[in-house]
C-alpha cells in the first residue's frame, strides 16, 4: 500500500495539535471518507442492480438462454384463458403439438425471447480475431521498440504516434474501420466491383481494393487497431522488466541478438504480456462503437460456422466475411433501439448479467495473474 | 541500455533480417494513427468542400437528411458534448479526488486496496452496461422527477460515473509518487494530517491530477455506448439540466449506419470536430507533462 514516508508523516508525536487543528483535521477525514463511502455504495448500487435482476433471468430460463438465437417472444392466450411465453421456435412446436388449443390473443416481441448464443459466439470470434492481430502487430511492434530502437526525433514521433493512437475515441475507431477494412481493403477476387482500384492477376482474378464488407474480419481488425497501443505499452513494459544481465549472459554464450531475445527475453517476459492480452480482450469484448458499423447486426438465424458453402477456401473466407451478431451490440439493440415493453426487460437483464460476468472474469484474472505474477517472478 | 540497441555483434542475415521486420512493423503501429487522420479527413472533405465549415457551424438546425432543403448546423451537437462532458467533469473530479486522498492517506491498508480493486473493476465495465443501467434505473427515476428522463442530467450523471474511476486511479497514482522526503519534511514541520495533504501532498502531485483529469476529459468526450442511450438524442441548445440533448458521438453512431452521399460526409466531418475536441485535453496534458519534465531537470 503506502511506502513508510507518509507514516512517518502521520504519526508525528512532536506535534502539539490544538483543539480547532482537530476539528478541521476531522472535516477534512470525514469529507474524504463520505467521498469515498458515496463512490463504493455507487459501484455496489450499480453491481448489485444487474446481479440481483440478471440472475433470476439465468435461473428462469436456464440453458436455453445459453444454446438459443435471440428470436421473437410469442405471448398468446388460449381459450382456457392461460398465458403462455414462448420463443418463436418453441411456439411453432407448440402449435404443432396442441392443434386442438386455439389462441385467442397473440403478440410478438422481437429479440426478446430464446437466448443469446448467437451473440456470445460472434462476440468470442471477434475477439479472438482482434487478439490475435493486434498481439501479433503488437508484440513486434514492442519489441523493437524496447530491443532495438535507438534514440532520435523520428523514433520520438512513433512513438508519440501510438500514444496518440489511445486518445482516438471509439467512435472514430468505427469510422476508420468502415473506411478502410469495410470498403478499402485488398481482396482476391474475380468479382471486381464497379470502381474499385485493382491490379490484375491470372484467369480474372485480381487484387481489388474494393473491401471486406460488414464482416467478422474487419471488425476484429477495427478492434485489433483499437486496443494496439494498449498491448505495445504493457508488452513494453514487461520487456523493460528483464534485467540487463539476463541479455548480457546470454550474448557472453554467444547467441546472436536475435536468439537472445527469443531465448532469454521472450520466456520471461511472457506472463506480463498474458496479463496484458487478458486485459486487452476485456477492453475489446465491451466495445460496441467501433463494431457497429464495421461488423455487427442485430439479427441472425445461423451462427458463424453454419451454411457455409464450398471447398476449405471458400468455407473460411465465407466465415470470415460474414456479419455477425454481437453481445454489446444485442444489448443496445435490446435496450434502446426497440420497443420497450415488460417482456423486454428479462431479456436485457440477463444478456448485460452474462455480459458482465464475462468481462469482470476476464478483469479479474487479469488483476489476480498480475499480482502472482509479480509475487513469483523476481531476481 | 543503448550499447544492447545499436549492438552488431551478429552478422548472420536472419539477425538484419528480424530487425528490419520487427522495425517494420513499429512504423505500421504508428502510421495507423495517421491513416485514421486520413480516413477521416478523406470522408469530411466532399463536406468542408461543398458545405463549408461556415455553414456547419453557423445552420441552426440539424436537417441532414431532408432532401429539399438540408441543414447541417452542428453547434447544438458541440454543445451538447461540452455540456455533458464539463457537467461529468464537475461531478466527478471533486469526488475521484476526494476519495483518492482518502484512500492514500486515512484508509486502512486493506481498505484501500479493496477500494482500488473496486474501481479497477469499474473501470473495465463496457459502456453499453452502464448505459442500460442507466436506461432502466437513472432515466425512469429522472422521469418521475421531472420528465422526460432521458436527458442532460442523466448522461452527466452516467458519464460522471464512467470517468470516476479513471479520475481516482491516476489521482491516486499521482500522489503516490510524490517523493517521500516532502513528507519526512512536512513532518519535521510538526505539520498535521490534514495540512500535510493540503500544503504539501496536493500541491506536489497537482500535474500528476490534472493530467489525469485531462484524460478522462478526453474520453468523456469521446464516450459513445453510454450517452447515446441515456441522452435523449435531440439536437437542441438544452434549457435546463432536464433537456434531451444529443452529443457529437451520439449523432454519428445513431446516423452512421443508414447516411448517404452529403449526410454521410457531413458526419465525417463531425468526426474531424470530434477529433479536434478530444486534441484539446490531450495535448494540453502532453504539454503540462514535458512542462513537469522540464522542471524536474532543472530541480536535480
Amino acid at each position: 500500500m503506502h511506502d513508510v514516508a507518509t507514516d512517518t508523516a502521520i504519526k508525528n508525536a512532536f506535534a502539539t495539535v490544538s483543539f480547532k487543528q482537530k476539528r478541521k483535521d476531522a472535516a477534512v477525514r470525514w469529507t474524504m471518507r463520505i467521498a469515498t463511502y458515496f463512490i463504493l455504495a455507487c459501484a455496489f448500487f450499480v453491481f448489485i442492480d444487474i446481479i440481483s435482476k440478471g440472475a433470476p433471468v439465468i435461473l428462469d430460463r436456464g440453458l436455453d438462454f445459453f444454446t438459443k438465437n435471440p428470436e421473437t417472444l410469442m405471448v398468446f392466450e388460449t381459450a382456457d384463458g392461460t398465458e403462455h411465453q414462448l420463443g418463436y421456435s418453441d411456439f411453432v412446436v407448440w402449435k404443432d403439438n396442441n392443434p386442438d388449443q386455439e389462441i385467442v390473443e397473440q403478440h410478438g416481441y422481437t429479440y426478446c425471447g430464446g437466448g443469446i448464443l448467437g451473440p456470445v459466439v460472434g462476440t468470442a470470434f471477434l475477439t479472438i480475431i482482434c487478439i490475435v492481430v493486434a498481439l501479433f502487430i503488437g508484440l513486434t511492434s514492442a519489441i523493437y521498440l524496447n530491443e532495438y530502437s535507438g534514440k532520435g526525433k523520428f523514433m520520438d514521433m512513433i512513438r508519440l504516434a501510438i500514444l496518440n493512437l489511445a486518445g482516438v475515441p471509439s467512435i472514430v475507431f468505427g469510422l476508420f474501420g468502415l473506411g478502410l477494412f469495410c470498403l478499402a481493403a485488398p481482396v482476391i477476387t474475380n468479382e471486381i466491383k464497379e470502381g474499385a482500384w485493382h491490379i490484375p492477376l491470372l484467369s480474372g482474378y485480381a487484387i481489388s481494393f474494393q473491401g471486406w464488407g460488414t464482416s467478422m474480419i474487419a471488425g476484429g481488425f477495427t478492434l485489433a487497431v483499437m486496443i494496439l497501443p494498449v498491448i505495445i505499452t504493457a508488452c513494453e513494459e514487461s520487456l523493460k522488466a528483464i534485467p540487463m544481465g539476463f541479455r548480457e549472459a546470454s550474448l557472453a554464450l554467444g547467441a546472436t541478438k536475435w536468439q537472445t531475445i527469443r531465448k532469454a527475453v521472450l520466456p520471461y517476459a511472457f506472463p506480463g504480456m498474458l496479463t496484458a492480452s487478458i486485459l486487452g480482450i476485456t477492453r475489446v469484448a465491451g466495445e460496441t462503437a467501433p463494431i457497429m458499423f464495421t461488423a455487427a447486426m442485430a439479427s441472425k438465424a445461423t451462427l458463424p460456422w453454419q451454411g457455409l458453402e464450398g471447398n476449405v477456401f471458400e468455407r473460411f473466407f465465407g466465415f470470415l466475411s460474414q456479419s455477425v451478431q454481437a453481445l454489446p451490440y444485442h444489448i443496445y439493440t435490446v435496450a434502446a433501439r426497440i420497443p420497450q415493453s415488460e417482456y423486454t426487460k428479462p431479456m436485457q437483464y440477463g444478456s448485460v448479467f452474462v455480459f458482465m460476468v464475462i468481462v469482470m472474469a476476464f478483469a479479474a484474472m487479469s488483476i489476480f495473474m498480475r499480482i502472482h505474477y509479480r509475487k513469483k517472478l523476481k531476481w | 541500455m543503448t550499447w544492447w540497441r545499436n549492438i552488431s555483434l551478429s552478422r548472420q542475415g536472419t539477425d538484419r533480417l528480424v530487425g528490419g521486420g520487427l522495425g517494420l512493423m513499429a512504423v505500421i503501429s504508428a502510421s495507423v494513427v495517421f491513416f485514421i487522420l486520413i480516413f477521416v479527413c478523406r470522408g469530411a472533405l466532399p463536406a468542408l468542400r461543398e458545405v463549408g465549415l461556415t455553414r456547419l457551424l453557423t445552420d441552426g438546425r440539424w436537417l441532414p437528411a431532408s432532401s429539399r432543403e438540408p441543414q447541417y448546423g452542428v453547434t447544438a451537437m458541440l454543445a451538447g458534448s461540452l455540456l455533458v462532458t464539463a457537467g461529468a467533469m464537475l461531478l466527478a473530479t471533486p469526488l475521484g479526488l476526494l476519495s483518492a486522498l482518502f484512500e492514500r492517506f486515512y484508509a486502512p491498508r486493506n481498505l484501500g486496496r479493496w477500494y482500488r480493486r473496486v474501481l479497477e473493476l469499474l473501470a473495465g465495465v463496457p459502456s453499453v452496461v452502464f448505459g442500460l443501467w442507466g436506461l432502466m434505473v437513472l432515466v425512469p427515476a429522472i422521469n418521475r422527477w421531472h420528465p422526460p428522463g432521458q436527458s442532460l442530467l442523466a448522461a452527466t450523471l452516467i458519464l460522471g460515473l464512467m470517468v470516476l474511476p479513471t479520475l481516482a486511479l491516476t489521482a491516486s497514482a499521482a500522489l503516490e509518487s510524490v517523493p517521500a522526503a516532502y513528507f519526512q519534511a512536512a513532518s519535521a514541520l510538526g505539520m498535521g494530517r490534514a495540512a500535510t495533504i493540503l500544503g504539501v501532498a496536493l500541491p506536489a502531485a497537482r500535474t500528476g491530477i490534472g493530467g489525469g483529469a485531462l484524460l478522462a476529459a478526453a474520453r468523456a468526450i469521446g464516450e459513445t455506448m453510454a450517452v447515446v442511450m441515456v441522452c435523449g438524442n435531440i439536437a437542441q441548445i438544452p434549457g435546463s439540466v432536464f433537456d434531451p440533448v444529443r452529443p457529437v458521438t451520439s449523432t454519428i453512431a445513431l446516423e452512421m449506419g443508414y447516411a448517404t452521399a452529403a449526410h454521410r460526409s457531413v458526419l465525417f466531418a463531425t468526426a474531424l470536430l470530434l477529433i479536434l475536441m478530444v486534441a484539446g485535453p490531450l495535448g494540453l496534458a502532453a504539454f503540462v507533462k514535458t512542462q513537469q519534465k522540464k522542471r524536474t531537470v532543472r530541480h536535480a
